[in-house]
């Protein structure tokens, strides 16, 4: 019982596969991860250009501050914000959220410390007309740098447009905190606002545009492989296999018609070279017994097997060959051993050789001795049945016998039979030489190897040259199986 | 069989590298039994200290800190490996019961370190939670660079001797003398 045959994959999607996973996971891995990179660096170089800029407001503010020069810093943060040319807003909040340098609160608590210790007392300003500037509660950011202490980053996307914030803290540093107290870490908090939306727009196109390449080529490269490979490899090899089918049929009129000088051309070539060489052989089977190629098959040595040997000869050939044509005498010579042939083989028998106007044939295996007698017996009947035209009035002696005979390859390394040699195959061809024509005669062993399955008549004494006693044999009168 | 090994040998480094990794902790676990400066502890917050009650803890090394006179300008030198420790406590447990220190702020010595600012590590330990922050800022030596100069604190260093970022000097603190 032959294993299940496995469902079959196309060369064409296997390599389509491999290719979509290297466009996807090489290129496309690649690309998501360089925009990725391309994003973080943008964001990281707006951050610390950001935190530079800050950084830089607040050492400026802080050292304007401490001459008590709250007005010139108040002045320079607001000529950033207006004339400075960044592309980022600068607003600085109190630490409770309330934007400083616009009411007069800090004011008044600065000089409520420094008037016990008798140093500057500040003017306040005209009392703003508007309230204040506000951070919210929601602006957790905000709330965090003031609680950590550390630079805080936050991201939204309003009206299409993308904004990043940092929060950065202004400490308490000891000459602050000679006039705003020491009960607090944090003087206020640098909010610093800046639209990235045109920062990110390049490497979001570069992104974008990669990626378009990468579907028009993922989409493109398989189809274009799979077309390449269906004319190029695949037709040819479906060819091929078309010509391989044909011949495993017993068809060699096919042959591949091999294209330019690649590879599966060779192989197309090489094909067609051993259809021919396979044709020969086919053709010279014909010529050689089942046996023999059986033999080269399994490098077969001499053994001894059972087997029954069946000899048939032509009665009177010399005086019908005599007085006929050598075109004649071959037409019906080939005619009577072609039925002789088909009806040894019908039953399962082999012709081992023709010798002349004689046939040789061997029966191997269980039921040899029937087989080989139900053969004579067809044999003798075919011959009989058909008018004299047929076979030009000819007909046949059969001898048979069995028994254990030598089989092997008889011969030189360069010309050799498989054949079959022994005593027993001499009885057979003894006992066809002394049947009449139209009879078939059989040895005593196949008598009783056969006995449940023939009938015969006898038995009969036969002189035979090279045996002393007369030989017990049987006329073969029919099969009852 | 390869996978495996592969696989095991991968866990393996991986655990060694965890392993490494959590003991490469910059503060030693015994500040606790160091010299105390302040006893019991420095009343009212402090800009970046806000906690109400800090205690502070040396390394024997710091007692070896000396003063160099170079060109005739003095400064104070801490060898490499002193630490401080800040354990700021919130005041909030019942009398004669001990606290757990709210955070642990903490200078160690290193110049070698590059996160070192100004010669310092400055060590951020929040509560009972083991992760140490190495704060990557220029908050902390900012501040601590007015120890250098006339301050509020202390003496108020009014010489603006270089105090080499700490505005109590253990010296100051323990004999009144630079």
């Amino acid at each position: 019982m032959s294993a299940p045959r496995r469902r079959s994959f196309p060369i064409a999607l296997k390599v389509d596969l491999i290719i979509i996973l290297s466009l996807v996971v090489g290129i496309g891995a690649g690309i998501a991860v360089l925009a990725v990179r391309q994003f973080t660096a943008t964001i990281q170089a707006t951050d610390d250009a950001l935190r530079r800029q800050s950084q830089i407001i607040y050492y400026s503010i802080k050292n304007l501050m401490l001459p008590g020069d709250a007005p010139v810093a108040s002045q320079f943060l607001g000529d950033i914000q207006n004339n400075a040319g960044l592309n980022a807003s600068f607003t600085l909040y109190r630490r409770t959220g309330v934007e400083a340098f616009v009411d007069n609160e800090t004011i008044r608590r600065v000089n409520a410390n420094n008037a016990p210790r008798g140093a500057k007392i500040f003017a306040v300003r005209p009392e703003p007309t508007e309230t204040p500037d506000t951070v919210g509660p929601e602006e957790r950011n905000f709330w965090e740098a003031v609680s950590t202490q550390t630079v805080t980053v936050f991201q939204e996307t309003d009206r299409g447009r993308t904004i990043r914030t940092l929060d950065t803290p202004l400490p308490n540093d000891p000459p602050c905190s000679l006039c705003h107290g020491t009960d607090h870490s944090v003087r206020g908090i640098l909010e610093t606002t800046v639209d990235i939306t045109d920062s990110l727009r390049q490497p979001r196109d570069s992104a974008l545009l990669a990626s378009i390449i990468f579907v028009v080529l993922g989409t493109a490269l398989p189809l274009l492989l799979t077309q390449f490979l269906r004319r190029a490899v695949i037709l040819p090899i479906q060819r091929i296999g078309d010509v391989c089918r044909t011949v495993a049929a017993g068809a060699f009129d096919k042959k591949v018609a091999p294209r330019g000088n690649d590879e599966i051309s060779e192989l197309g070539r090489t094909v067609n070279q051993m259809v021919d060489g396979l044709y020969e052989r086919f053709q010279l089977s014909k010529f050689v017994s089942a046996s023999t190629i059986r033999s080269i098959r399994e490098s077969a040595e001499g053994s001894r097997q059972p087997a029954t040997m069946l000899f048939s000869d032509v009665r009177g050939f010399t005086a019908f060959s005599a007085d006929r044509e050598p075109e004649t005498v071959v037409r019906y010579l080939n005619l009577i051993l072609d039925t002789q042939t088909r009806i040894v083989q019908a039953n399962g028998g082999d012709v081992d050789k023709y010798v002349g106007d004689q046939v040789f044939a061997l029966f191997t295996g269980e039921g040899r001795e029937l087989a080989a007698c139900r053969a004579a017996i067809s044999i003798q009947k075919e011959i009989a049945s058909t008018k004299e035209g047929v076979y030009g009035g000819l007909s046949v002696g059969i001898g048979i016998d069995t028994g254990e005979v030598v089989m092997g390859r008889i011969g030189s390394e360069t010309r050799a039979d498989f054949t079959v040699i022994g005593d027993r195959v001499n009885t057979a061809a003894r006992l066809c030489g002394a049947a009449l024509a139209g009879t078939v005669l059989v040895s005593e062993a196949v008598r009783v190897a056969a006995e449940s399955t023939i009938t015969t008549r006898g038995p009969y004494g036969l002189r035979v040259k090279g045996k002393r006693d007369p030989l017990r044999v049987h006329i073969l009168t029919g099969i009852t199986s | 069989m390869r996978i495996r090994k592969s696989i095991g040998a991968f866990v393996a480094v991986m655990a060694l590298v965890t392993i490494g990794g959590c003991t490469s902790s910059l503060i030693p676990p015994n500040w606790g039994s160091w010299e105390r400066l302040t006893a019991p502890g420095l009343p009212g917050p402090i800009p970046g200290h806000e906690e109400p009650i800090r205690v502070t803890y040396v390394n024997p090394l710091v007692e070896t800190a000396r003063m160099v006179t170079q060109n005739g300008v003095p400064s104070l030198e801490y060898p490499a490996g002193s630490i401080i420790v800040k354990a700021g406590f919130k005041g909030a447990a019942a009398a004669g019961q001990a606290e757990l220190p709210a955070k642990l702020y903490v200078m160690v010595k290193n110049p070698a370190d590059p996160r070192a600012r100004g010669g310092w590590l400055w060590i951020v330990r929040n509560g009972t939670d083991p992760k140490e922050i190495v704060v990557d800022a220029p908050y902390c030596v900012d501040c601590h660079g007015y120890a250098n100069k006339a301050n509020p604190y202390g003496d108020r260093n009014p010489g603006e001797v270089f105090r080499d970022y700490v505005f109590l000097p253990y010296q100051i603190t323990t004999t009144g003398k630079e």
